[in-house]
C-alpha cells in the first residue's frame, strides 16, 4: 500500500503554546485509523492541518505526495467537530453545493443516507436538533467517494444508540481503498473497527501501531492500553 | 470552478443583500406617499413629518445594511465557522478572491439598477406623466452625447478601480488578522487595520486629485440671469443644451486614469498579500 499521508517533523504552535511536537506519521490507504488522546492532545489541530484549515506550521505534510492545497482537498472528505453550516442551509442546497464543487460526490448516496437518518431534504438546519445536524454533516461527508476521510469526534456528545448508527453508517458507506482517520477519546466505542491506532499526548505521538499487534504484544485491549498510557482510572 | 464559486457565493449572499433591496423599494414607496400627500393636502403636516422621518431612517438603514452585507460577503462568510466550508473546497485561493470580487460587483450593479428603476418609477408616479420616462431617457442621451467616449471609459475604469481597492483592502486585512500572527479579537483588529490602511491609501490617491477638475456642468447664462425664461421650456422639444452644457477636462481625465492605475496596482498587491496569507499563515478557528 502507498503512504497516502506523510507527515515529517510537524510542529505547530498557537502563540507561545506548542500544540504538536515533532509529529512523524505515515498512513496507508485502506485502513481505519483511530486518532486517540485526551482533550487538548492536538487531535483536532492535526486534522485541521491535513484538511487545509491551518496553514502555518513547521515540517512537511504531504497528501498523495503533494503539499496541502487544491489537490489534497479534492481527496479529503472532512467532518469537523463543530456545526459549520449556516443555519439557513437545507439538504437540498448542500446537495447542490457538493455536486458543483466535488467531483467524487454522489448525490444518490446522500439521498439514501438522509432517508436512513430520517432527515428531510427541504428542512433548514435551524429547525434540526443537535443530533440531526451531526447526522446531516456526517451524511454529506460520507457521500463523497473520497480517498481520505477525516472524521473529528463523530461520537462525542451523542447517545449510545446514535453512536452505533454513526459507526455503522461510516463502515457501511466508505469504499475499502480509502483511509479513514477517526479522532476520538471514546476509544472503547470504536476499538472493534480500527486497524491502527495513534495515541497523541500533549502534541506528541506516543504510539502508532496495528491494533491486532498491539493487543498481542500487551495482552490488553486497545482501550486498556489507552487508559494506561494516559493514566486514566477505570470507572 | 470560479463560475461555480460565483454561483454559490451569490446564492449564499442573497440573505444579506435582499433586505437592502427591500428597503430601497420601501423607502421609495414612503417618499412617493410623502410627495403625493404634500402636494395634495397641506393639512397633513404631522403625517408628512413622520413619513419624512421614516424615509430618512430607511435611507440610513440602507447605508448601514449595505455596509453590513459587504462585511458579510468579504469577511464573515470567509472566517470562523464559515471557513470550515470555504477553505476545504478544492479550489485555489485566487479563485476564492476572484469569486468574492465578482460577486461584490454583481450586487453593486443589481442594487444600482434597482435604485435607478425605483427612482424612475417614483418620478413617473409623482409627476403623473408617462413623459417622465422620455424626459429621463432624453437627459441621459444628452449627457452621454456631451461626454466623449474616452471620458466615459475613463470614468468606468475609475469606478471599477475605486471599488476593487475597497474590496481588496478588506480581503487583505481579513486574511492578515485571521492568520497565525493574530490569536484573539480578530474582528476588532480587522476593523481598526481596515480604517488605518484605507486612510493611508486615500491620502496617497488624494495627492493626485487635488485641484483637478474632471468635468464642469455649465448652466446657460440666460437661465441663471433670468430663470423665468424656463417657463414653457420643454427639453424634449427645445433640447437640453438650452439649459446646460458639459465641459470635460483632459488633464483631469488623465489624473483620474493615473489614480485608477495606481489603485489597480495597490489592489494587485493586496490580492497577492491575501493569497499569500491564506496559503501560508491561515488559521481557521471557531
Amino acid at each position: 500500500m502507498n503512504n497516502i499521508i506523510e507527515i515529517k517533523h510537524l510542529n505547530k504552535n498557537y502563540g507561545k503554546y506548542d500544540i504538536l511536537k515533532d509529529v512523524n506519521l505515515n498512513l496507508d490507504q485502506g485502513k481505519i485509523v483511530g486518532l486517540c488522546g485526551p482533550n487538548g492532545a492536538g487531535k483536532t489541530t492535526l486534522i485541521k492541518i491535513l484538511s487545509g484549515l491551518l496553514r502555518a506550521y513547521e515540517g512537511e505534510v504531504l497528501v498523495d505526495g503533494q503539499p496541502i492545497g487544491k489537490n489534497s482537498k479534492a481527496l479529503i472528505s472532512y467532518l469537523p467537530d463543530i456545526h459549520y453550516f449556516d443555519d439557513s442551509i437545507t439538504a437540498k442546497k448542500a446537495d447542490s453545493l457538493y455536486k458543483d464543487m466535488y467531483a467524487d460526490y454522489d448525490s444518490q448516496i446522500f439521498l439514501e443516507l438522509l432517508e436512513k437518518m430520517k432527515l428531510d431534504y427541504d428542512q433548514p438546519l435551524k429547525k434540526m436538533s443537535k443530533g440531526m445536524k451531526e447526522k446531516f454533516q456526517l451524511a454529506l461527508c460520507l457521500s463523497r467517494q473520497a480517498e481520505i476521510y477525516l472524521i473529528d469526534e463523530p461520537i462525542a456528545g451523542v447517545d449510545p444508540a446514535s453512536r452505533d448508527l454513526i459507526i455503522e453508517t461510516i463502515l457501511g458507506t466508505y469504499h475499502e481503498d480509502a483511509l479513514i482517520i477517526i479522532s476520538t477519546h471514546l476509544i472503547q466505542d470504536i476499538e472493534a473497527v480500527l486497524d491502527e491506532v495513534i495515541f497523541l499526548k500533549e502534541g506528541e505521538v506516543m504510539l502508532h501501531e496495528n491494533c491486532d499487534e498491539l493487543r498481542e504484544r500487551t495482552g490488553q485491549s486497545v482501550n486498556e492500553v489507552f487508559r494506561e498510557v494516559f493514566r486514566w482510572s477505570e470507572n | 470552478m470560479v463560475g461555480k464559486l460565483i454561483k454559490h457565493e451569490f446564492l449564499d449572499s442573497r440573505k444579506s443583500f435582499m433586505p437592502v433591496i427591500g428597503l430601497i423599494f420601501g423607502s421609495t414607496l414612503v417618499l412617493t406617499i410623502f410627495v403625493k400627500t404634500s402636494l395634495q393636502n397641506n393639512s397633513m403636516a404631522f403625517v408628512n413629518s413622520i413619513l419624512l422621518l421614516i424615509f430618512f431612517g430607511m435611507s440610513v438603514a440602507i447605508a448601514v445594511m449595505s455596509l453590513m452585507a459587504m462585511i458579510d460577503l468579504l469577511y464573515k462568510s470567509i472566517y470562523n465557522k464559515n471557513g470550515y466550508r470555504l477553505f476545504t473546497l478544492p479550489v485555489k485561493s485566487w479563485e476564492i478572491v476572484a469569486a468574492k470580487i465578482i460577486v461584490t460587483f454583481i450586487w453593486g450593479i443589481i442594487i444600482g439598477l434597482i435604485t435607478f428603476i425605483t427612482f424612475t418609477i417614483f418620478l413617473v408616479i409623482v409627476t403623473n406623466g408617462a413623459d417622465t420616462v422620455k424626459l429621463i431617457g432624453s437627459l441621459m442621451s444628452y449627457v452621454i452625447s456631451e461626454l466623449e467616449l474616452r471620458f466615459i471609459a475613463a470614468s468606468l475604469i475609475s469606478f471599477i478601480s475605486s471599488n476593487i481597492i475597497t474590496i481588496t483592502i478588506l480581503l487583505f486585512v481579513g486574511s492578515m488578522m485571521n492568520s497565525a500572527y493574530v490569536q484573539n479579537r480578530r474582528g476588532l483588529k480587522t476593523f481598526i487595520l481596515y480604517l488605518v490602511i484605507t486612510s493611508i491609501v486615500t491620502r496617497i490617491t488624494a495627492g493626485f486629485t487635488l485641484n483637478q477638475n474632471i468635468l464642469d456642468i455649465i448652466f446657460q447664462e440666460t437661465v441663471i440671469i433670468n430663470p423665468g425664461i424656463l417657463e414653457g421650456f420643454d427639453p424634449l422639444v427645445d433640447g437640453w443644451h438650452h439649459l446646460f452644457t458639459i465641459n470635460t477636462w483632459v488633464d483631469g481625465m488623465q489624473v483620474m486614469l493615473k489614480v485608477a492605475f495606481l489603485e489597480l496596482i495597490i489592489s494587485g498587491l493586496f490580492v497577492f498579500g491575501t493569497i499569500w496569507f491564506w496559503d501560508n499563515k491561515l488559521e481557521v478557528i471557531d
